[in-house]
């Protein structure tokens, strides 16, 4: 009888510890843990931020940033992914993962002048990638093309050329054809509705002025003349803002499909296990 | 210790065991209700899923995949809301819950305005006998629906169903009623040219466009009249008609306006004025 006394005596001082049960250290890392592989990485950095420094080791310290670099808030995770103590296991990827932050983030230039000199093939790939962003010269075809795997040569070449020749438009040439005929500059450009509107309310304007001046009717011969040359005018500016607005499409569809196809690829940086 | 009282103490063992692991749930489950209740949905949400994660028997599971999703529409994050209201109808026992779940997903599909959806789902619940005692409910989402979608006409007959002298029915009748004629307006400016625009109170609009077409038509007559057929032809195509069909354009999106600023004006007093439940 004594030891159940002492059994229901004992359960009762238990019970008031109860409520930090679930936020003990070891449960706040396993919920942590549950959260990262579930997508909900800002919740995830939560708890582990919560952890005391006995709790945490290598592979937390190395997903606070990679959660950041998930969720898209790339400064954050740049100066986490610096803070990766030198003797982690994680180390060398977080090397990695922090110049594939710094292309995510767009920091093509800063990037560039890190990697300049580095020979190891997994950064020359982050740095060559940088280039097909920047205005900067190219590498040459061949060394760009040698540092890639062979499923992604094929892929990468097209986007090469197109970063070296890319399918712009001259909005000095557009300007001058819609110059000398209204309306031929946006044919150029491929917007032949535009120009065919553009040659015959041009050309129409026109023939009413001459026609008004004819009959006599000199101020609505002025008046056409005007709507006239407003069109005209309107339309060489127009093929000119136009060419520019065709050249800004080209190099947002190139980034998009760049950006994509390399998110694809994770940036030709091998994965991480704990992510998927 | 003889063999009972052996027993005994397992079963003690066991019980205190159970009841050890049902506080710390039952404590769990009170701090995110507390967050919850204290409108700190982020941490609401997470002690809600730290209580999932840890609630191996799913005793929670339901109740707490509702006041996440509960949580989520308050915070305006309307898909996750939607994921978390469809996992606890699935976790749900009994079909008055499923019954309450399914409604709060319409409510969210109105709030998204995402009509269709809204609709087929209040039709699944109308044609389902499990609910045929729920009727006015489901009547008056429907009109909570075609109030949202900007359809009064519609959302009057739904609540009438309920009560011709419902709140909402006299409401719905009223704003219909105030609104402008599309239709209407765009004939007006077919036959007169800026009538449309004076219907809708436009009435420098309505000026504008009258003159306009009166001075490109006059140009194109007189061009005809003095056998410059092309000219005339030309303007008349060109001027007169750009502005004729710009004057039945315009009639159509003042009327169109106008009627935003009623529905607005209802949707106000809806949400400051209105007792009832809103979505």
């Amino acid at each position: 009888m004594k030891i159940i006394f002492l059994f229901i005596l004992f359960s009762f001082t238990i019970k008031p510890q109860t409520s930090n049960l679930l936020h003990t250290p070891a449960n706040t890392r396993k919920f942590a843990d549950h959260l990262f592989s579930g997508k909900d990485y800002l919740r995830s950095v939560f708890e582990y931020g919560k952890l005391p420094e006995y709790e945490k080791n290598d592979t937390i310290e190395f997903k606070i940033p990679l959660a950041y670099q998930l969720m898209g808030k790339y400064d954050l995770a740049l100066e986490k992914f610096l803070s990766v103590n030198k003797e982690s296991v994680y180390y060398d990827q977080s090397v990695k993962e922090y110049y594939k932050t710094l292309l995510q983030a767009g920091r093509y230039n800063e990037l560039q002048s890190k990697l300049a000199n580095n020979d190891v093939k997994d950064f020359q790939r982050l740095l060559y990638l940088s280039y097909l962003f920047t205005s900067n010269e190219l590498p040459a075809e061949q060394n760009f093309l040698e540092a890639f795997p062979l499923s992604g040569k094929e892929s990468l070449l097209s986007f090469f050329s197109e970063k070296k020749n890319p399918p712009y438009k001259s909005s000095l040439l557009s300007g001058l054809f819609s110059a000398i005929i209204p309306g031929s500059g946006k044919i150029y450009l491929g917007e032949i509705g535009d120009g065919i509107t553009a040659f015959i309310a041009t050309s129409l304007f026109a023939f009413l002025s001459y026609d008004n001046f004819r009959a006599n009717h000199d101020f609505r011969g002025w008046l056409f003349s005007g709507l006239g040359f407003f069109f005209y005018t309107g339309n060489i500016y127009g093929s000119v803002a136009a060419a520019q607005i065709y050249n800004a499409k080209v190099d947002y569809e190139y980034k998009e499909k760049l950006n994509e196809y390399l998110q694809n690829k994770n940036y030709f940086v091998p994965g991480n296990d704990f992510v998927k | 210790m003889t063999l009972l009282n052996k027993y005994l103490l397992i079963l003690l063992l066991y019980a205190g065991n159970i009841s050890f692991s049902q506080d710390y749930l039952e404590e769990q489950f009170d701090l995110a209700k507390k967050l919850y209740d204290e409108e700190n949905y982020f941490d609401a949400i997470t002690e809600f899923k730290r209580l999932q994660f840890f609630d191996t028997s799913n005793v929670y599971l339901s109740v707490s995949d509702e006041l996440i999703a509960q949580a989520y529409k308050n915070g305006g994050k309307f898909n996750e809301a939607i994921q978390y209201f469809t996992l606890a109808e699935i976790n749900s026992k009994n079909s008055d819950d499923i019954f309450r779940i399914k409604i709060e997903i319409v409510r969210i599909n109105i709030l998204k305005r995402t009509t269709g959806n809204a609709l087929r789902l209040l039709d699944d619940l109308i044609k389902d006998e499990r609910w045929s005692n729920k009727k006015d409910e489901i009547n008056y989402w429907c009109g909570w629906t075609y109030i949202f979608a900007d359809e009064w006409d519609k959302a009057t007959e739904e609540f009438s169903k309920i009560s011709p002298d419902h709140e909402l029915t006299l409401l719905c009748e009223k704003t219909n009623n105030k609104k402008y004629s599309v239709a209407f307006a765009k004939i007006a400016s077919i036959i007169l040219p800026g009538a449309g625009q004076f219907y809708t109170g436009n009435y420098i609009n309505g000026l504008l466009s009258l003159g306009w077409c009166a001075l490109w038509g006059y140009i194109s007559v007189n061009a005809l009249i003095e056998e410059r057929v092309f000219d005339g032809l030309v303007v008349a195509n060109f001027l007169w008609f750009r502005f004729y069909r710009g004057n039945l354009e315009n009639a159509e999106k003042f009327a169109v306006e106008k009627n935003l600023q009623i529905s607005n004006e209802s949707l106000d007093y809806l949400q400051h004025n209105y007792k009832g439940t809103r979505p």
